[in-house]
Protein backbone atom coordinates (compact mmCIF):
# COMPACT_ATOMS: atom_id res chain seq x y z
CA UNK A 1 0.00 0.00 0.00
CA UNK A 2 3.08 2.08 0.18
CA UNK A 3 2.33 5.25 -1.65
CA UNK A 4 -0.64 5.31 -3.92
CA UNK A 5 -3.15 5.31 -1.08
CA UNK A 6 -1.08 7.04 1.55
CA UNK A 7 -2.80 10.28 2.37
CA UNK A 8 -0.41 12.77 4.00
CA UNK A 9 -3.36 14.84 5.16
CA UNK A 10 -4.53 11.93 7.31
CA UNK A 11 -1.03 11.51 8.72
CA UNK A 12 -1.06 15.13 9.71
CA UNK A 13 -4.54 15.00 11.23
CA UNK A 14 -3.80 11.90 13.31
CA UNK A 15 -0.46 13.20 14.55
CA UNK A 16 -2.02 16.55 15.32
CA UNK A 17 -4.92 14.94 17.16
CA UNK A 18 -2.59 13.56 19.83
CA UNK A 19 0.16 16.17 19.63
CA UNK A 20 -1.01 17.78 22.86
CA UNK A 21 -1.05 14.53 24.80
CA UNK A 22 1.80 14.67 27.28
CA UNK A 23 1.57 11.52 29.36
CA UNK A 24 2.64 11.72 32.96
CA UNK A 25 5.99 10.17 33.71
CA UNK A 26 5.39 6.59 34.74
CA UNK A 27 8.83 5.03 34.76
CA UNK A 28 8.99 4.96 38.53
CA UNK A 29 5.62 3.27 38.76
CA UNK A 30 6.52 0.74 36.07
CA UNK A 31 9.76 0.00 37.91
CA UNK A 32 7.85 -0.55 41.13
CA UNK A 33 5.63 -3.01 39.34
CA UNK A 34 8.50 -4.90 37.73
CA UNK A 35 10.58 -5.02 40.88
CA UNK A 36 9.88 -8.50 42.10
CA UNK A 37 11.76 -9.54 45.16
CA UNK A 38 13.69 -12.68 44.43
CA UNK A 39 12.71 -15.37 46.82
CA UNK A 40 14.19 -18.76 47.28
CA UNK A 41 14.48 -21.51 49.77
CA UNK A 42 17.98 -20.28 50.46
CA UNK A 43 16.77 -16.89 51.63
CA UNK A 44 14.47 -16.51 54.55
CA UNK A 45 11.18 -15.36 53.16
CA UNK A 46 10.73 -12.87 55.94
CA UNK A 47 13.10 -10.48 54.23
CA UNK A 48 11.12 -10.67 51.07
CA UNK A 49 7.78 -9.60 52.40
CA UNK A 50 8.63 -5.92 52.51
CA UNK A 51 9.60 -5.95 48.89
CA UNK A 52 6.56 -7.69 47.60
CA UNK A 53 4.93 -5.95 44.74
CA UNK A 54 1.84 -3.97 45.48
CA UNK A 55 -0.06 -3.93 42.26
CA UNK A 56 -1.92 -0.68 42.51
CA UNK A 57 -2.77 -0.46 38.86
CA UNK A 58 -4.16 -3.79 37.89
CA UNK A 59 -4.26 -4.18 34.17
CA UNK A 60 -7.34 -2.93 32.46
CA UNK A 61 -7.83 -6.27 30.82
CA UNK A 62 -7.33 -8.24 33.98
CA UNK A 63 -9.70 -6.12 35.97
CA UNK A 64 -12.31 -6.38 33.32
CA UNK A 65 -11.90 -10.07 32.74
CA UNK A 66 -11.34 -11.16 36.27
CA UNK A 67 -12.94 -8.48 38.37
CA UNK A 68 -15.24 -8.86 41.30
CA UNK A 69 -18.25 -8.81 39.09
CA UNK A 70 -18.62 -11.32 36.32
CA UNK A 71 -17.48 -9.71 33.12
CA UNK A 72 -17.37 -10.50 29.44
CA UNK A 73 -14.89 -13.31 29.45
CA UNK A 74 -16.86 -16.01 27.77
CA UNK A 75 -17.17 -14.38 24.41
CA UNK A 76 -13.95 -12.46 24.46
CA UNK A 77 -11.28 -13.83 22.14
CA UNK A 78 -8.56 -12.27 24.25
CA UNK A 79 -9.80 -14.05 27.32
CA UNK A 80 -9.51 -17.37 25.58
CA UNK A 81 -5.82 -16.82 25.04
CA UNK A 82 -4.94 -16.29 28.65
CA UNK A 83 -6.71 -14.79 31.59
CA UNK A 84 -4.18 -12.00 31.87
CA UNK A 85 -4.68 -10.91 28.32
CA UNK A 86 -0.99 -11.05 27.53
CA UNK A 87 -0.31 -11.08 23.84
CA UNK A 88 2.02 -13.78 22.64
CA UNK A 89 4.60 -12.30 20.27
CA UNK A 90 5.47 -15.68 18.84
CA UNK A 91 1.90 -16.20 17.73
CA UNK A 92 1.31 -13.11 15.71
CA UNK A 93 -1.39 -14.76 13.67
CA UNK A 94 -3.40 -15.89 16.65
CA UNK A 95 -5.85 -12.99 16.85
CA UNK A 96 -7.24 -13.79 13.42
CA UNK A 97 -7.87 -17.37 14.42
CA UNK A 98 -10.09 -16.33 17.24
CA UNK A 99 -13.75 -15.87 16.50
CA UNK A 100 -14.72 -12.25 16.22
CA UNK A 101 -18.02 -11.88 18.00
CA UNK A 102 -20.42 -9.68 16.17
CA UNK A 103 -21.70 -6.89 18.31
CA UNK A 104 -25.37 -7.80 18.37
CA UNK A 105 -25.06 -11.50 18.96
CA UNK A 106 -25.70 -12.61 22.49
CA UNK A 107 -23.25 -15.18 23.79
CA UNK A 108 -25.92 -17.83 24.09
CA UNK A 109 -26.58 -17.66 20.39
CA UNK A 110 -23.00 -17.73 19.26
CA UNK A 111 -21.97 -20.42 16.82
CA UNK A 112 -20.65 -23.50 18.50
CA UNK A 113 -17.48 -23.91 16.50
CA UNK A 114 -15.08 -22.33 18.96
CA UNK A 115 -13.47 -22.64 22.32
CA UNK A 116 -13.69 -20.15 25.13
CA UNK A 117 -12.58 -19.50 28.66
CA UNK A 118 -15.69 -19.84 30.78
CA UNK A 119 -16.39 -18.88 34.37
CA UNK A 120 -18.25 -21.37 36.53
CA UNK A 121 -19.06 -21.37 40.22
CA UNK A 122 -18.54 -24.38 42.46
CA UNK A 123 -18.95 -25.34 46.08
CA UNK A 124 -15.99 -25.42 48.43
CA UNK A 125 -15.26 -25.67 52.11
CA UNK A 126 -14.19 -22.50 53.91
CA UNK A 127 -13.91 -21.46 57.55
CA UNK A 128 -17.33 -19.85 57.07
CA UNK A 129 -18.79 -23.15 55.91
CA UNK A 130 -19.72 -24.06 52.35
CA UNK A 131 -19.23 -21.21 49.93
CA UNK A 132 -19.14 -20.71 46.18
CA UNK A 133 -15.98 -19.97 44.28
CA UNK A 134 -15.30 -19.17 40.68
CA UNK A 135 -13.04 -21.09 38.34
CA UNK A 136 -12.14 -20.22 34.77
CA UNK A 137 -11.76 -23.12 32.40
CA UNK A 138 -10.88 -23.19 28.74
CA UNK A 139 -13.27 -25.53 26.95
CA UNK A 140 -14.23 -26.43 23.41
CA UNK A 141 -17.74 -25.27 22.80
CA UNK A 142 -20.30 -27.62 21.35
CA UNK A 143 -23.05 -25.26 22.46
CA UNK A 144 -23.35 -21.62 23.46
CA UNK A 145 -20.85 -20.45 26.09
CA UNK A 146 -23.46 -19.64 28.73
CA UNK A 147 -25.02 -23.08 28.35
CA UNK A 148 -21.58 -24.72 28.53
CA UNK A 149 -20.64 -22.73 31.61
CA UNK A 150 -23.82 -23.69 33.48
CA UNK A 151 -23.30 -27.34 32.49
CA UNK A 152 -19.78 -27.21 33.92
CA UNK A 153 -21.11 -25.80 37.19
CA UNK A 154 -24.05 -28.20 37.54
CA UNK A 155 -22.12 -31.34 36.59
CA UNK A 156 -19.09 -30.33 38.66
CA UNK A 157 -16.50 -30.12 35.90
CA UNK A 158 -14.02 -28.13 37.99
CA UNK A 159 -10.29 -28.61 37.45
CA UNK A 160 -9.52 -27.80 41.08
CA UNK A 161 -10.01 -30.93 43.20
CA UNK A 162 -11.20 -28.79 46.11
CA UNK A 163 -14.22 -27.63 44.11
CA UNK A 164 -17.40 -29.59 43.56
CA UNK A 165 -20.99 -29.15 42.55
CA UNK A 166 -23.88 -28.96 44.98
CA UNK A 167 -26.20 -30.59 42.44
CA UNK A 168 -27.21 -34.25 42.71
CA UNK A 169 -25.74 -36.58 40.08
CA UNK A 170 -27.81 -36.69 36.90
CA UNK A 171 -28.69 -33.01 36.99
CA UNK A 172 -27.71 -30.97 33.98
CA UNK A 173 -28.56 -27.87 31.98
CA UNK A 174 -30.31 -28.50 28.67
CA UNK A 175 -30.04 -24.98 27.39
CA UNK A 176 -29.61 -21.40 28.49
CA UNK A 177 -31.16 -18.51 26.65
CA UNK A 178 -30.99 -14.76 27.03
CA UNK A 179 -34.12 -12.86 26.31
CA UNK A 180 -35.57 -9.54 27.30
CA UNK A 181 -33.12 -8.80 30.08
CA UNK A 182 -33.39 -12.18 31.74
CA UNK A 183 -31.55 -15.46 31.52
CA UNK A 184 -33.58 -18.67 31.29
CA UNK A 185 -31.81 -21.83 32.37
CA UNK A 186 -33.59 -25.01 31.39
CA UNK A 187 -32.56 -27.86 33.67
CA UNK A 188 -33.04 -31.56 33.34
CA UNK A 189 -32.65 -34.49 35.71
CA UNK A 190 -32.92 -32.26 38.75
CA UNK A 191 -35.42 -33.13 41.47
CA UNK A 192 -38.14 -30.60 42.27
CA UNK A 193 -38.06 -31.37 45.96
CA UNK A 194 -35.00 -31.29 48.17
CA UNK A 195 -33.31 -34.68 48.13
CA UNK A 196 -32.82 -36.39 51.47
CA UNK A 197 -29.34 -35.76 52.73
CA UNK A 198 -29.16 -32.29 51.18
CA UNK A 199 -29.39 -29.39 53.60
CA UNK A 200 -31.45 -26.33 52.84
CA UNK A 201 -28.20 -24.36 52.73
CA UNK A 202 -26.74 -26.72 50.13
CA UNK A 203 -29.90 -26.47 48.04
CA UNK A 204 -29.70 -22.68 48.10
CA UNK A 205 -26.04 -22.83 47.14
CA UNK A 206 -26.84 -25.18 44.26
CA UNK A 207 -29.34 -22.67 42.92
CA UNK A 208 -26.84 -19.85 43.42
CA UNK A 209 -24.20 -21.85 41.53
CA UNK A 210 -26.48 -21.62 38.51
CA UNK A 211 -27.43 -17.98 39.10
CA UNK A 212 -23.84 -16.77 39.54
CA UNK A 213 -22.51 -18.87 36.67
CA UNK A 214 -25.20 -17.82 34.22
CA UNK A 215 -24.75 -14.16 35.12
CA UNK A 216 -20.98 -14.39 34.82
CA UNK A 217 -21.00 -16.23 31.52
CA UNK A 218 -23.67 -14.02 29.99
CA UNK A 219 -21.57 -11.02 31.03
CA UNK A 220 -24.43 -8.57 30.89
CA UNK A 221 -24.55 -7.60 34.52
CA UNK A 222 -26.70 -9.12 37.21
CA UNK A 223 -29.59 -10.30 35.07
CA UNK A 224 -32.42 -12.18 36.76
CA UNK A 225 -32.26 -15.93 36.20
CA UNK A 226 -35.40 -17.95 35.54
CA UNK A 227 -35.12 -21.70 36.11
CA UNK A 228 -37.24 -24.16 34.16
CA UNK A 229 -37.29 -27.94 34.26
CA UNK A 230 -37.42 -29.83 30.96
CA UNK A 231 -38.80 -26.80 29.19
CA UNK A 232 -41.64 -26.10 31.61
CA UNK A 233 -41.86 -23.64 34.46
CA UNK A 234 -41.61 -25.25 37.85
CA UNK A 235 -42.60 -24.08 41.31
CA UNK A 236 -39.53 -25.62 42.91
CA UNK A 237 -36.11 -27.01 42.12
CA UNK A 238 -34.30 -28.83 44.94
CA UNK A 239 -37.05 -27.54 47.20
CA UNK A 240 -36.17 -23.91 46.46
CA UNK A 241 -38.92 -21.74 45.07
CA UNK A 242 -38.32 -21.02 41.39
CA UNK A 243 -41.69 -19.65 40.33
CA UNK A 244 -40.13 -16.26 39.86
CA UNK A 245 -36.82 -15.23 38.35
CA UNK A 246 -33.98 -15.38 40.85
CA UNK A 247 -31.33 -12.84 41.70
CA UNK A 248 -27.88 -13.49 43.04
CA UNK A 249 -27.49 -13.74 46.79
CA UNK A 250 -25.17 -11.28 48.54
CA UNK A 251 -21.51 -11.97 47.75
CA UNK A 252 -20.32 -11.84 51.33
CA UNK A 253 -22.80 -14.53 52.37
CA UNK A 254 -22.31 -16.73 49.32
CA UNK A 255 -18.81 -16.55 47.92
CA UNK A 256 -15.58 -17.80 49.40
CA UNK A 257 -13.76 -14.68 50.55
CA UNK A 258 -10.73 -15.25 48.35
CA UNK A 259 -10.21 -17.04 45.10
CA UNK A 260 -7.52 -17.28 42.44
CA UNK A 261 -8.79 -16.61 38.95
CA UNK A 262 -5.82 -16.62 36.65
CA UNK A 263 -4.16 -19.94 37.47
CA UNK A 264 -5.49 -23.27 36.33
CA UNK A 265 -4.90 -26.29 38.51
CA UNK A 266 -1.58 -27.82 37.48
CA UNK A 267 -0.60 -24.92 35.25
CA UNK A 268 3.02 -24.49 34.22
CA UNK A 269 4.08 -20.98 35.15
CA UNK A 270 6.75 -18.61 33.85
CA UNK A 271 9.67 -17.58 36.05
CA UNK A 272 7.73 -14.45 36.78
CA UNK A 273 4.01 -14.61 36.46
CA UNK A 274 1.08 -12.39 37.18
CA UNK A 275 -1.67 -13.90 39.24
CA UNK A 276 -5.04 -12.38 39.92
CA UNK A 277 -8.24 -13.19 41.68
CA UNK A 278 -10.92 -11.69 43.86
CA UNK A 279 -11.07 -11.29 47.62
CA UNK A 280 -12.70 -9.57 50.51
CA UNK A 281 -9.88 -9.47 53.00
CA UNK A 282 -9.00 -7.28 55.95
CA UNK A 283 -7.68 -3.91 54.75
CA UNK A 284 -7.66 -5.26 51.19
CA UNK A 285 -4.52 -7.27 51.96
CA UNK A 286 -4.35 -10.64 50.22
CA UNK A 287 -1.34 -12.63 51.45
CA UNK A 288 -0.03 -15.33 49.14
CA UNK A 289 2.44 -18.17 49.53
CA UNK A 290 4.19 -20.63 47.29
CA UNK A 291 4.56 -23.91 49.17
CA UNK A 292 6.49 -27.06 48.60
CA UNK A 293 4.77 -29.61 50.73
CA UNK A 294 4.28 -27.79 54.02
CA UNK A 295 7.27 -25.52 53.54
CA UNK A 296 6.70 -21.93 52.44
CA UNK A 297 9.30 -21.12 49.77
CA UNK A 298 8.02 -17.73 48.64
CA UNK A 299 5.61 -15.29 50.14
CA UNK A 300 4.16 -11.87 49.58
CA UNK A 301 0.89 -10.08 49.42
CA UNK A 302 -1.43 -8.48 46.90
CA UNK A 303 -3.60 -5.48 47.51
CA UNK A 304 -7.17 -5.74 46.33
CA UNK A 305 -9.04 -2.79 44.92
CA UNK A 306 -11.19 -2.67 48.05
CA UNK A 307 -12.71 -4.71 50.85
CA UNK A 308 -15.69 -5.02 53.21
CA UNK A 309 -18.88 -4.81 51.16
CA UNK A 310 -18.02 -7.36 48.48
CA UNK A 311 -15.17 -9.13 46.73
CA UNK A 312 -12.68 -6.96 44.88
CA UNK A 313 -10.13 -7.88 42.23
CA UNK A 314 -6.46 -8.24 43.14
CA UNK A 315 -3.42 -8.78 40.96
CA UNK A 316 0.15 -9.44 41.92
CA UNK A 317 3.38 -10.67 40.44
CA UNK A 318 5.17 -13.71 41.67
CA UNK A 319 8.82 -14.53 41.03
CA UNK A 320 9.65 -18.22 41.09
CA UNK A 321 12.83 -17.93 39.03
CA UNK A 322 14.97 -19.03 41.96
CA UNK A 323 12.92 -22.12 42.69
CA UNK A 324 14.06 -25.51 41.50
CA UNK A 325 11.83 -27.04 38.82
CA UNK A 326 9.02 -29.02 40.33
CA UNK A 327 5.48 -28.97 41.56
CA UNK A 328 4.42 -26.37 44.08
CA UNK A 329 1.24 -25.02 45.59
CA UNK A 330 0.22 -21.41 45.19
CA UNK A 331 -2.11 -20.22 47.95
CA UNK A 332 -3.94 -16.92 48.19
CA UNK A 333 -5.41 -16.11 51.58
CA UNK A 334 -7.54 -13.67 53.42
CA UNK A 335 -5.63 -11.68 55.99
CA UNK A 336 -6.19 -12.63 59.59
CA UNK A 337 -4.83 -9.81 61.74
CA UNK A 338 -5.64 -11.75 64.90
CA UNK A 339 -3.33 -14.56 63.86
CA UNK A 340 -6.12 -17.06 64.34
CA UNK A 341 -6.98 -15.84 67.82
CA UNK A 342 -10.37 -14.58 66.72
CA UNK A 343 -12.91 -15.69 64.23
CA UNK A 344 -12.73 -18.63 61.94
CA UNK A 345 -9.22 -18.06 60.62
CA UNK A 346 -8.16 -17.25 57.08
CA UNK A 347 -9.83 -18.57 53.97
CA UNK A 348 -7.45 -19.76 51.31
CA UNK A 349 -7.61 -20.90 47.73
CA UNK A 350 -4.84 -23.15 46.49
CA UNK A 351 -3.66 -24.08 43.01
CA UNK A 352 -1.03 -26.59 42.04
CA UNK A 353 1.60 -24.96 39.84
CA UNK A 354 4.51 -26.41 37.92
CA UNK A 355 7.80 -24.51 37.80
CA UNK A 356 9.93 -25.43 34.82
CA UNK B 1 12.45 -2.65 10.90
CA UNK B 2 13.45 0.98 10.70
CA UNK B 3 12.71 1.91 14.29
CA UNK B 4 16.12 1.78 15.85
CA UNK B 5 16.55 2.72 19.45
CA UNK B 6 16.88 6.42 19.76
CA UNK B 7 18.17 7.06 23.22
CA UNK B 8 20.11 10.30 23.32
CA UNK B 9 23.60 9.69 24.50
CA UNK B 10 22.91 6.10 25.38
CA UNK B 11 25.05 4.50 22.73
CA UNK B 12 28.26 5.86 24.11
CA UNK B 13 27.79 4.65 27.66
CA UNK B 14 25.51 1.66 27.40
CA UNK B 15 26.75 -1.83 26.78
CA UNK B 16 25.62 -3.46 23.52
CA UNK B 17 21.89 -3.96 23.33
CA UNK B 18 22.18 -7.72 23.40
CA UNK B 19 23.67 -7.54 26.86
CA UNK B 20 20.97 -5.30 28.31
CA UNK B 21 19.28 -6.78 31.31
CA UNK B 22 15.53 -6.41 31.65
CA UNK B 23 15.79 -3.24 33.73
CA UNK B 24 18.14 -1.53 31.28
CA UNK B 25 15.95 -2.53 28.38
CA UNK B 26 12.92 -1.19 30.19
CA UNK B 27 14.58 2.15 30.88
CA UNK B 28 15.77 2.58 27.30
CA UNK B 29 12.54 1.45 25.71
CA UNK B 30 10.62 3.74 28.01
CA UNK B 31 12.79 6.73 27.13
CA UNK B 32 12.39 6.11 23.44
CA UNK B 33 8.78 5.05 23.15
CA UNK B 34 6.65 5.90 26.18
CA UNK B 35 5.12 9.09 24.84
CA UNK B 36 4.56 7.78 21.34
CA UNK B 37 2.90 4.58 22.55
CA UNK B 38 0.59 6.51 24.88
CA UNK B 39 -0.38 8.70 21.96
CA UNK B 40 -0.96 5.62 19.84
CA UNK B 41 -3.25 4.23 22.50
CA UNK B 42 -5.09 7.57 22.76
CA UNK B 43 -5.88 7.27 19.06
CA UNK B 44 -7.42 3.89 19.83
CA UNK B 45 -9.18 4.45 23.16
CA UNK B 46 -9.29 8.23 23.29
CA UNK B 47 -9.01 8.58 27.05
CA UNK B 48 -5.51 9.58 28.15
CA UNK B 49 -5.62 8.02 31.62
CA UNK B 50 -6.77 4.71 30.15
CA UNK B 51 -4.03 4.91 27.53
CA UNK B 52 -1.40 5.52 30.20
CA UNK B 53 -2.58 2.48 32.12
CA UNK B 54 -2.53 0.33 28.99
CA UNK B 55 0.97 1.36 28.00
CA UNK B 56 2.26 0.93 31.55
CA UNK B 57 0.94 -2.60 31.50
CA UNK B 58 2.63 -3.19 28.16
CA UNK B 59 5.97 -2.03 29.58
CA UNK B 60 5.57 -4.30 32.60
CA UNK B 61 4.86 -7.18 30.21
CA UNK B 62 7.86 -6.44 28.00
CA UNK B 63 10.09 -6.36 31.08
CA UNK B 64 8.82 -9.84 31.94
CA UNK B 65 9.63 -11.12 28.51
CA UNK B 66 12.97 -9.46 27.96
CA UNK B 67 14.82 -12.73 28.51
CA UNK B 68 12.98 -14.11 25.49
CA UNK B 69 12.97 -10.97 23.36
CA UNK B 70 16.56 -9.84 23.88
CA UNK B 71 16.32 -7.40 21.02
CA UNK B 72 15.05 -3.82 21.02
CA UNK B 73 13.31 -4.18 17.67
CA UNK B 74 11.50 -7.30 18.78
CA UNK B 75 10.68 -5.62 22.06
CA UNK B 76 9.25 -2.60 20.27
CA UNK B 77 7.17 -4.85 18.02
CA UNK B 78 5.95 -6.63 21.13
CA UNK B 79 5.12 -3.33 22.83
CA UNK B 80 3.10 -2.14 19.86
CA UNK B 81 1.22 -5.39 19.69
CA UNK B 82 0.56 -5.31 23.42
CA UNK B 83 -0.69 -1.72 23.26
CA UNK B 84 -3.05 -2.48 20.37
CA UNK B 85 -4.37 -5.66 21.98
CA UNK B 86 -4.84 -4.07 25.37
CA UNK B 87 -6.49 -1.01 23.88
CA UNK B 88 -8.89 -3.32 22.11
CA UNK B 89 -9.65 -5.20 25.32
CA UNK B 90 -10.15 -1.98 27.21
CA UNK B 91 -12.70 -0.79 24.67
CA UNK B 92 -14.55 -4.07 24.78
CA UNK B 93 -14.59 -4.40 28.51
CA UNK B 94 -15.40 -0.98 29.71
CA UNK B 95 -16.92 2.15 28.44
CA UNK B 96 -14.02 4.48 28.28
CA UNK B 97 -15.14 7.76 29.71
CA UNK B 98 -13.89 10.80 27.89
CA UNK B 99 -11.82 12.37 30.60
CA UNK B 100 -9.38 13.69 28.08
CA UNK B 101 -10.51 17.29 28.42
CA UNK B 102 -8.91 17.57 31.84
CA UNK B 103 -5.51 16.90 30.35
CA UNK B 104 -5.61 19.40 27.47
CA UNK B 105 -2.45 21.42 27.53
CA UNK B 106 -2.51 25.15 28.01
CA UNK B 107 -2.49 27.06 24.77
CA UNK B 108 0.54 29.21 24.11
CA UNK B 109 0.18 32.97 24.25
CA UNK B 110 0.05 34.95 21.06
CA UNK B 111 -2.21 32.64 19.08
CA UNK B 112 -5.33 34.14 17.55
CA UNK B 113 -8.17 34.06 20.01
CA UNK B 114 -10.13 31.40 18.22
CA UNK B 115 -7.19 29.26 17.07
CA UNK B 116 -7.01 27.13 20.23
CA UNK B 117 -10.71 26.48 20.04
CA UNK B 118 -10.44 25.41 16.43
CA UNK B 119 -7.47 23.19 17.17
CA UNK B 120 -9.25 21.57 20.09
CA UNK B 121 -12.37 21.04 17.99
CA UNK B 122 -10.30 19.51 15.19
CA UNK B 123 -8.51 17.15 17.56
CA UNK B 124 -11.77 16.09 19.13
CA UNK B 125 -13.30 15.51 15.71
CA UNK B 126 -10.39 13.32 14.64
CA UNK B 127 -10.53 11.24 17.83
CA UNK B 128 -14.31 10.94 17.52
CA UNK B 129 -13.98 9.85 13.92
CA UNK B 130 -11.41 7.22 14.87
CA UNK B 131 -13.69 5.89 17.60
CA UNK B 132 -16.54 5.60 15.12
CA UNK B 133 -14.57 3.30 12.81
CA UNK B 134 -14.66 -0.49 13.06
CA UNK B 135 -11.92 -1.79 15.36
CA UNK B 136 -9.59 -3.14 12.69
CA UNK B 137 -9.81 -0.08 10.49
CA UNK B 138 -9.02 2.13 13.46
CA UNK B 139 -6.01 0.00 14.37
CA UNK B 140 -4.68 -0.13 10.84
CA UNK B 141 -5.04 3.62 10.39
CA UNK B 142 -3.33 4.41 13.70
CA UNK B 143 -0.38 2.16 12.90
CA UNK B 144 -0.15 3.40 9.36
CA UNK B 145 -0.74 7.12 9.64
CA UNK B 146 0.52 7.76 13.14
CA UNK B 147 3.39 5.28 13.51
CA UNK B 148 4.10 5.20 9.80
CA UNK B 149 4.47 1.44 9.80
CA UNK B 150 4.75 -0.54 6.58
CA UNK B 151 2.03 -2.87 5.44
CA UNK B 152 4.13 -5.85 6.52
CA UNK B 153 4.75 -4.39 9.97
CA UNK B 154 1.06 -3.69 10.45
CA UNK B 155 0.18 -7.20 9.31
CA UNK B 156 2.58 -8.60 11.88
CA UNK B 157 1.43 -6.33 14.69
CA UNK B 158 -2.23 -7.16 14.16
CA UNK B 159 -1.79 -10.78 13.16
CA UNK B 160 -3.70 -10.32 9.94
CA UNK B 161 -2.75 -10.75 6.28
CA UNK B 162 -1.25 -7.96 4.19
CA UNK B 163 -4.32 -8.14 2.00
CA UNK B 164 -6.50 -7.49 5.02
CA UNK B 165 -4.29 -4.57 6.04
CA UNK B 166 -4.69 -3.12 2.57
CA UNK B 167 -8.46 -3.42 2.58
CA UNK B 168 -8.90 -2.07 6.13
CA UNK B 169 -6.58 0.83 5.27
CA UNK B 170 -8.45 1.65 2.12
CA UNK B 171 -11.90 1.52 3.70
CA UNK B 172 -10.76 3.27 6.85
CA UNK B 173 -9.05 6.07 4.93
CA UNK B 174 -12.14 6.62 2.84
CA UNK B 175 -14.36 6.71 5.92
CA UNK B 176 -12.02 9.10 7.70
CA UNK B 177 -11.86 11.42 4.69
CA UNK B 178 -15.65 11.51 4.62
CA UNK B 179 -15.97 12.11 8.36
CA UNK B 180 -13.24 14.74 8.46
CA UNK B 181 -13.93 16.41 5.13
CA UNK B 182 -14.28 19.84 6.69
CA UNK B 183 -10.93 19.70 8.35
CA UNK B 184 -9.18 18.28 5.31
CA UNK B 185 -10.35 21.12 3.10
CA UNK B 186 -10.05 23.93 5.59
CA UNK B 187 -6.55 23.17 6.65
CA UNK B 188 -4.09 25.51 5.00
Amino acid sequence: MNDHDHDPRLSHLLSDAVSNVEPQDALAEIRTRTKVTPMSARRPWLFAVGGAVVATAATVAAVAALGGNPQPTAQDPAASQSPTGEPAPSQASEPTQQPEPTEDTTPAEQPASASATLPAYYLRETPQGLRLTREFQHVDLSDGPVTEAVRLAVTGGALDPDYRTAWPAGSNAKSVSLDGGAITVDLTGAPQGRPSGMSGEQAELAIQQVVYTAQAAAAQGRLPVQLTLDGASTAQVLGVSTSEALSNAAENDTLALVSVSSLSEGETVDDRFTVSGVANSFEATVPWEVRQGDKVVAKGFATADGWMDKLYPWTTRVDVSKLAPGTYTFAAMTDDPSGGAEGAGPTEDTKTIVVK
Amino acid sequence: MTHAMAVPGASAVSPPESTWDADTALTNLYAAHWRQLVRLSVLLVRDVATAEEIVQDAFVAVHDRWSRLRDPDKALAYLRQAVVNRSRSALRHRTVVAKHAARETVQPNGAPADAPVLAAARRAAVLDAMRSLPERQREVLALRYYLDLSEAEIAEALGISRGAVKSHASRGSAALRTLLGDYLEDRS
